[in-house]
């Protein structure tokens, strides 16, 4: 890892590279898919510039809403873990601001996040954290690297398949938000 | 509930613990799904036409080592289309034009460095022709690949480590 040094918990404001659609101008597809927002949030510059495709915005939020939301398996704060490594990843300052704040809210762990932004991924963790993190880092980068002593390790320390498998998602899900936040526009 | 493509390229029995467990989660499978059809085929297309979005498709598996992923996207392809069988196995056609070019850098750059990415990347999409709306799709279309890619990376794991 390097660069993380760039990287806050602090909230961050996205401003896109490109216009987004303006409402005056949206056609009735644009308009529709702008009722539905990640967390339920309001319609910002970024739902308006993916406004600009609407069929994989509408169908892209449903799933990013279930991998982060759906009852049961894998916890939400690990989930929000997943997502903020493969950010880390990725190079989105944006989304790892806000995943880091939603695991420190969930868990009031606050070392964790605070070691990873000073240090960087591989430094000393609760065995659980540090599978967790070697699994979705290895998993994020390109080709994914992932390997079955990774799966060993998470198991060891009480992940199920069902958990893992919610836990790739939540990376996943990451490394498909990341290239669209980190590159259609920047925050600060 | 749709197909489940990624089930079938991982190769998982229906009778699988793994397939059980992925069927315990119909909302990542179906969003899954849905999520291909709207990056692969749109009912709003804006611009960028089915068979180069499943050549792009073909070309970002492989750059990922994926197959058997290529070989899917490559059968929804036109089968005598030499110009998009070359971009589906990585390389730049000769007649490319300015926007063509700059579509398949932009592709291999984010699928493999999304972190290096720049504004001036992002622009530059722009001012070699693409619409603001083929650069949304596009960044939608390249992050939906990376994404399934690490699923069915994750399916194999889980089926193949004891």
């Amino acid at each position: 890892m390097t660069e993380m040094s760039n990287f806050k918990v602090k909230a961050l404001t996205w401003h896109p590279y490109l216009p987004p659609v303006e409402i005056a101008d949206a056609t009735p597809e644009q308009l529709a898919a702008m009722q539905i927002t990640p967390s339920s949030g309001k319609v910002s510059p970024y739902v308006r510039t993916l406004a600009h495709d609407p069929d994989s915005y509408v169908t892209r939020t449903q799933l990013f809403n279930d991998i982060m939301y759906v009852k049961g398996g894998l916890d939400r704060a690990e989930r929000e873990l997943g997502a903020l490594i493969a950010s880390c990843i990725n190079g989105c300052v944006y989304c790892a601001s806000v995943h880091a704040r939603r695991f420190i809210e969930l868990t009031g762990n606050t070392e964790t996040v605070e070691r990873i932004y000073r240090f960087g991924l591989h430094e000393t963790e609760s065995p659980r954290v540090r599978a967790i993190i070697d699994f979705c880092e290895a998993l994020s980068i390109t080709p994914p690297s992932a390997r079955p002593e990774h799966v060993t390790a998470l198991r060891e320390q009480g992940l199920d398949d069902a958990d893992i498998l919610d836990l790739a998602h939540s990376a996943a899900i990451f490394g498909w938000a990341n290239r669209l936040m980190h590159t259609l526009g920047h925050s600060r | 509930m749709n197909a489940d493509v990624l089930n079938t390229l991982a190769g998982l029995a229906p009778e699988s613990e793994l397939a059980a467990i992925r069927a315990r989660r119909p909302e990542f499978v179906d969003g899954a799904e849905n999520c291909r059809a709207a990056v692969i085929e749109p009912k709003v297309d804006v611009g960028l036409g089915l068979p180069l979005r499943s050549a792009l498709a073909a070309r970002m598996a492989r750059l990922n080592g994926d197959e058997r992923l290529a070989a899917h996207y490559r059968a929804g392809m036109p089968g005598d289309d030499a110009e998009l069988a070359l971009i589906a196995d990585g390389g730049f056609p000769q007649g490319a034009d300015r926007r063509l070019r700059a579509i398949l850098r932009h592709v291999d750059f984010i699928t493999v460095a999304p972190r290096a990415c720049t504004r001036n990347d992002t622009e530059r999409l722009v001012t070699e022709g693409l619409t603001v709306p083929e650069v949304v799709a596009l960044a939608e279309l390249i992050g939906f690949l990376n994404f399934e890619v690490r699923i069915l990376a994750t399916l194999d794991l889980l089926r193949d480590t004891p």
